[in-house]
């Protein structure tokens, strides 16, 4: 083999190799940004599968001291990373600590999904709130894969009044008294589902100033506030 | 004794030299029909199911249009391949960089020029009298009374309301044979409302609603709508479940959404 043809084989092994490690240097990144954004630790159903989350109007709560990078942001809490047991009855319970906002799309001011499409505020059944009445909504979706079990649960929270007295006080800091959210949702085989809140009760930002679509920006495109992740394992 | 590149020149058919673009038609020509025979069997694997007529139209156009364009993507390809390989200046044993010398200049041919330019040409007249035929069929005379669903998105899920029937679903079910009208919005940022195998594909702005063409769905079976506008953190998510069922399924869902919306 003359010294040219050498050259030429090193430099197409060399090539080759620095594309591979390019490209597994590429992968690595990306698997690296798998749930973009603020990931919470794991809230596991214990047994008999509850999960207890409370809304809140800040952070103030559950994210670090002072709130956090984002201390006025609504918030869910104690986390938005959720793991439920498979082919189960799950029980969730959530504390609405927050005020009610106008729905954009009614279509999530009714409870669906749930254990007879029902939950109870409070104690009291309900399957429907006011499309002015909700403060936030929990709402799981499946994943863009057909495969999965067909996961749709959507329960809007009725939102506690505006002029509501603080009657409760969490680390130091004062909230109305909850409205107590029960719903009940059945798990099917394992998958990740994602969350979210469908009512604008964020900050600007997505659509400003188009149409008025305002307040879907920051907590609610943000995981770790109105948006996170449910595991069944 | 020094060594002589060829030249196009070599193609005037001079006794015992090699005729270059006789060659490079030739190459082109098998290479032509091999690709275009993959395009089309790929086209007919890789597309989607087409469940109406339009999709059918959208599915035989994007094979129509790659299958063309090939030939003259390759013909670029080849020609440039070609002349790389064996028109490139050879150095010799002992001769440097600076003694290397230019190939002969191009010439230009305008019996070439002119085939290029009418070749080309044609073509893109024909792709978009083509379009425009596509278009036409699908916007002129649409059918009465289609069944209307209002499509809304918002990060991250589509959600749909039939207005004549009172229902709300963030399913998308449609019975076969009967046209059907998407009013399309966004409640946030911009996304794009696509079902592929009905070929419907619809911006979503923002506070404004946008209607797409009639569609009727003419085959049964599962499909999926998407969002096809990078829209956020879970914009991959941002897709439902399409249904095309007969009129006896579809008025036992509409029955069933009914009931669980009074509930």
């Amino acid at each position: 083999m003359s010294s040219a043809v050498r050259r030429h084989v090193v430099g197409v092994v060399v090539a080759i190799l620095v594309a591979a490690a390019l490209f597994a240097v590429l992968v690595l990144a990306v698997r690296g940004q798998r749930g973009l954004g603020y990931q919470p630790a794991a809230v596991h159903a214990t047994t008999g599968a509850s999960i207890a989350l409370a809304a809140y109007p800040d952070s103030m709560v559950c994210h670090g001291a002072g709130g956090g990078p984002h201390a006025d942001w609504v918030t869910y809490c104690p986390s938005t990373t959720i793991k439920v047991p498979a082919y189960s009855t799950v029980t969730v319970t959530i504390d609405q600590y927050d005020s009610a906002t106008t729905f954009h799309n009614t279509f999530f001011a009714k409870v669906r999904g749930t254990v007879g499409n029902t939950m109870t505020v409070n104690g009291r059944p309900m399957t429907r709130v006011s499309p002015d009445a909700a403060g936030h909504t929990f709402t799981i979706q499946t994943p863009p894969n057909t495969s999965e079990y067909q996961l749709f649960v959507n329960v809007p929270l009725l939102g506690v009044p505006d002029d509501a007295p603080n009657a409760v006080t969490i680390n130091g800091n004062k909230y109305p008294r909850p409205n107590v959210i029960v719903f009940q949702f059945k798990t099917g085989g394992p998958g990740t589902y994602v969350w979210h809140c469908y009512i604008p009760c964020g900050t600007g930002l997505a659509g400003d100033g188009i149409g008025g679509q305002n307040n879907f920006g920051g907590p609610m495109s943000t995981t770790g506030y109105m948006a996170g992740t449910l595991t069944v394992v | 004794m020094a060594e002589t590149s060829p030249t196009p020149e070599a193609d005037a058919g001079k006794p015992g030299e090699v005729r270059h673009v006789r060659r490079v038609l030739k190459i082109w020509a098998v290479l032509s029909v091999i690709c275009v025979a993959i395009v089309i069997l790929l086209g007919a694997i890789v597309n989607e199911t087409a469940h109406s007529s339009d999709a059918g139209f959208a599915k035989l156009t994007n094979v129509l249009f790659t299958a063309m364009a090939v030939p003259v993507a390759l013909f670029v390809w080849v020609f440039v391949g070609y002349s790389v390989v064996v028109f490139r200046e050879r150095r010799r044993p002992k001769q440097t960089v600076e003694e290397l010398e230019d190939g002969p200049p191009l010439q230009a041919s305008p019996r070439q020029q002119i085939a290029w330019l009418v070749v080309t040409g044609s073509l893109a007249i024909f792709l978009v009298g083509w379009g425009m035929v596509g278009f036409y069929k699908q916007t002129t005379d649409p059918p009465a009374r289609p069944l209307v669903v209002q499509v809304t998105g918002q990060q991250w899920m589509w959600t749909y309301n039939y207005p004549s029937l009172g229902v709300q679903s963030n399913e998308l079910e449609l019975p076969i044979g009967r046209p059907v009208q998407f009013q399309v919005t966004s409640d946030d940022v911009l996304h794009g409302f696509v079902i592929d195998g009905l070929a419907v594909a619809m911006d979503a702005n923002p506070g404004w609603w946008s209607t797409a063409p009639t569609v009727t769905p003419n085959r049964l079976g599962n499909l999926a709508t998407r969002c096809v506008e990078l829209c956020g953190l879970y914009h991959t998510y941002m897709w439902n479940p399409v249904k095309v069922v007969t009129d006896a399924q579809f008025n036992a869902w509409v029955r069933a959404n009914r009931a669980a919306a009074s509930s």
